[in-house]
């Protein structure tokens, strides 16, 4: 790990700069040109970012997936996906409110959360996932780049703990639902404001599930019993704003909502 | 309850396209003995494979469920008795159950119902074609394995072999006629008699090949030289493997056409012999027939050989039901392989089972005389060449074809029969399209199954060593089949 002057490595010096940048909701800029990161530093910062949180009292409690979206995918020019780590300070309850005190442009995904009741490597087959599911729901996932102007690299996003803000989980069903064709329908403020299909996530919500063990392993991170998984998103995201309200009907999987906080 | 037959004779080629016969108005082939089955029968005229290969349609045709449930995806992976087949369930009532000739399950010493298997033909050495498993992902190019080098005149193991089952098969006709008619009627039999023409090696007896003067054969449609281009997930299939390539010329392509007509002519002339052994042993008003086979062949179609696409030249089964009872007439009812299993149930009078009656066919005895043209028609492909699953749905005039991370492809059968021009981007065919999509998902979840079969291929694929031992494993064209001292 190369030392800059100040002692620290690129890696501690990003994940410093993202850190304070989630404190303060004052976006940096991105780490382009001499100062672009792998995708491999990416990790490390973004583990380093998660450390810094959890010692102030998170915990990691599960996984999300970005750029499993088709669509966003190609207009982004990445061709895999991404993780990030969720908190379980980042999770807003079914019906709750999302407070803005220091985000600093959020938007709104349509997923769906996958709960593991067993350890999943990346060696699983479908199969073996569907056994290790023990329930499925409709969720939201709201996330923030800590970078000016929604701007970023896959990399910048992959330090940038994929985005990671915020997720709310509607209720748990049993996962023996057909999850592949779902239809998706996001509310704002009772207005539709974006449709989509959950065979827009990676063709299928299990194949992003299946993406996330491969990836997660492949860090050295097996999931584990109890972890959660956001699959990335059914639909462009939808810029939030004080005082709205969402819901995202994800037919028979069920609905979820949330208010935002005022500014 | 009494059995509607004495004895059932389950007549059995490979890769027979059935448009390349007398009986489906071909002007061109030569299959009197079909032709006069068919005259005495019920021909289905939209009959079609669960998949255009050979090992997964046969299993489906053991066990009347579709490839996703049994999941005997491709060439290596077989039917090994674990879920029920229809022998089994003959033998377990007491029912004469045997076959002859090509099986193509996983081994003859697996239970998979027959009480005697004669002239077994199953995958090579219990493994079969392990290279066509290593797809996830595909390869760029295979080597290929030689399908199309030898064409035209000649006497191969195949043909002896077909003549041995047709021997195999008079035999058990006149054993069967040899019993008193009581003995029958208390013993009902099923012989399966698997024959293997036209199958390549497209090697033909001299006489046969006579009948087809390679320059007049008809020349394939679809080609490129016509401006034609593929559908992407076909021409990944062609650049796996470039079987038009491989044959070189013209010359050679004609006599691969000529050389196939021939062995379709061959083999009618194998089950002529059996026929007229039926009729000659008295057993004719008591005995049902069924002639299919297990999926068609491309033929230079589009530029294609060997089988494996979901167009009705891969897709497409012949089937002819003939015996007491059967109205002579052509349906037009969609019928399938996994049909077969409730028809064998009918014939000798068993009720099926609560797992039987879950299962996706209907007995052909039913449909002969009771039509459904708005039956759903289905067939899927995850074997050698594909880098991801194929699906087809045909129903009334349409036919719809779902290939993973791939645009779909539609046709209109009744303005379109030769599957030339796809509607699935066409404005005025949306509705159809995505009803079609819909019919799809209500039969299989397309990239779960797609994942599965390449769960199951990727486990095959490491217990023989890993992708790069198993492309060279099981690297035969034809399935070899038991020989002969001369």
């Amino acid at each position: 790990m190369s030392r800059v002057p100040d002692g620290l490595s690129k890696v501690e010096r990003l994940a410093s700069a993202l850190d304070q940048a989630l404190c303060t909701g004052v976006p940096i800029a991105q780490w382009t040109g001499a100062a672009a990161i792998t995708l491999q530093e990416a990790y490390a910062v973004q583990a380093l970012g998660m450390a810094q949180r959890c010692r102030r009292g998170d915990r990691k409690i599960g996984l999300k997936l970005a750029f499993t979206n088709r669509k966003a995918m190609a207009h982004l020019g990445v061709d895999a996906p991404v993780y990030g780590v969720l908190s379980a300070a980042m999770q807003v309850p079914d019906g709750g409110q999302l407070a803005l005190q220091g985000l600093i442009r959020p938007r709104a995904e349509p997923e769906i959360a996958f709960l593991l009741s067993r350890r999943l490597d990346g060696a699983a087959s479908l199969d073996q996932a569907l056994h290790a599911v023990q329930a499925v729901a409709a969720a939201v996932e709201i996330i923030d780049s800590r970078y000016r102007d929604f701007r970023f690299s896959s990399a910048d996003v992959v330090a940038d703990n994929a985005s990671a803000c915020a997720f709310v989980i509607g209720p748990w069903q049993p996962p023996s639902m057909e999850l592949g064709a779902l239809t998706v329908e996001v509310e704002l403020d009772g207005k539709l404001v974006a449709q989509g299909s959950s065979a827009s996530i990676l063709d299928h919500p299990l194949q992003a599930l299946l993406a996330a063990v491969r990836l997660a392993s492949d860090a050295g991170h097996p999931l584990e019993a109890g972890t959660i998984v956001l699959t990335g998103s059914a639909t462009d995201p939808v810029v939030l704003s004080a005082g709205s309200q969402m819901v995202v009907h994800f037919a028979q999987l069920g609905s979820v909502g949330f208010s935002v906080g005022p500014d | 309850m009494r059995a509607l037959y004495r004895n059932v004779l389950l007549l059995c080629s490979d890769e027979h396209d059935p448009r390349h016969s007398g009986f489906m108005g071909s002007p061109v082939v030569r299959t009197p003995h079909m032709d006069r089955l068919a005259a005495t029968g019920t021909v289905f005229r939209r009959a079609y494979t669960p998949s255009p290969i050979c090992v997964p349609a046969r299993a489906s045709l053991a066990t009347g469920r579709w490839v996703h449930d049994h999941r005997c995806w491709d060439n290596a992976i077989a039917y090994s008795g674990r879920q029920p087949s229809w022998a089994h369930r003959l033998r377990a009532a007491g029912i004469g159950v045997e076959s002859i000739g090509k099986l193509h399950y996983r081994s003859a010493q697996d239970n998979t119902g027959f009480e005697r298997q004669r002239e077994a033909v199953h995958i090579a050495g219990g493994m079969g074609q392990v290279w066509g498993c290593v797809r996830d992902p595909l390869p760029d190019r295979s080597e290929g394995v030689g399908l199309l080098r030898h064409l035209g005149a000649g006497e191969t193991e195949y043909n002896r072999f077909d003549r041995r089952v047709a021997d195999g098969a008079i035999g058990w006709l006149q054993e069967r006629a040899g019993l008193a008619p009581a003995a029958r009627d208390a013993h009902p039999a099923l012989l399966f008699a698997g024959f293997v023409a036209p199958h390549f090696p497209l090697v033909v007896p001299q006489e046969f090949l006579d009948l087809y003067p390679p320059g007049s054969v008809p020349w394939p449609k679809l080609r490129s030289e016509s401006g034609f281009v593929r559908h992407p997930w076909v021409q990944r299939q062609a650049e796996f493997n470039d079987l038009d390539a491989e044959l070189g010329d013209d010359a050679r392509r004609r006599l691969a056409i000529a050389s196939y007509f021939g062995l379709v002519s061959f083999i009618d002339a194998q089950i002529g012999r059996v026929l007229t052994a039926l009729s000659d042993a008295g057993l004719s008003d008591e005995t049902l027939v069924i002639y299919t086979s297990d999926h068609g062949d491309n033929l230079g179609a589009r530029g294609m050989w060997n089988k494996s696409l979901l167009y009705r030249e891969s897709t497409a089964v012949p089937l002819i039901l003939s015996g007491p009872g059967v109205p002579q007439r052509s349906c037009d009812t969609p019928a399938s392989l996994v049909d077969v299993y409730q028809t064998v149930l009918e014939a000798f009078a068993l009720p099926p089972l609560p797992d039987e009656a879950n299962l996706p066919g209907r007995s052909l005895i039913d449909l002969a005389t009771r039509p459904d043209i708005e039956r759903t028609a289905f067939s899927e492909y995850h074997a050698v060449g594909s880098p991801s699953a194929a699906f087809m749905v045909a129903r009334g005039r349409y036919k719809y074809h779902h290939y993973v991370g791939y645009e779909p492809e539609l046709f209109d059968l009744e303005d379109d029969p030769e599957e030339a021009h796809d509607l699935a981007r066409s404005g005025a065919h949306v509705a159809v399209r995505d009803e079609f999509a819909q019919r799809l998902r209500a039969i299989v979840d397309p990239v779960m199954a797609d994942r599965r079969a390449k769960d199951d291929q990727n486990l095959l694929v490491e217990r023989v060593g890993g992708r790069a031992v198993a492309f060279g494993v099981g690297k035969i064209g034809a399935t070899p089949v038991p020989q002969v001292a001369p």
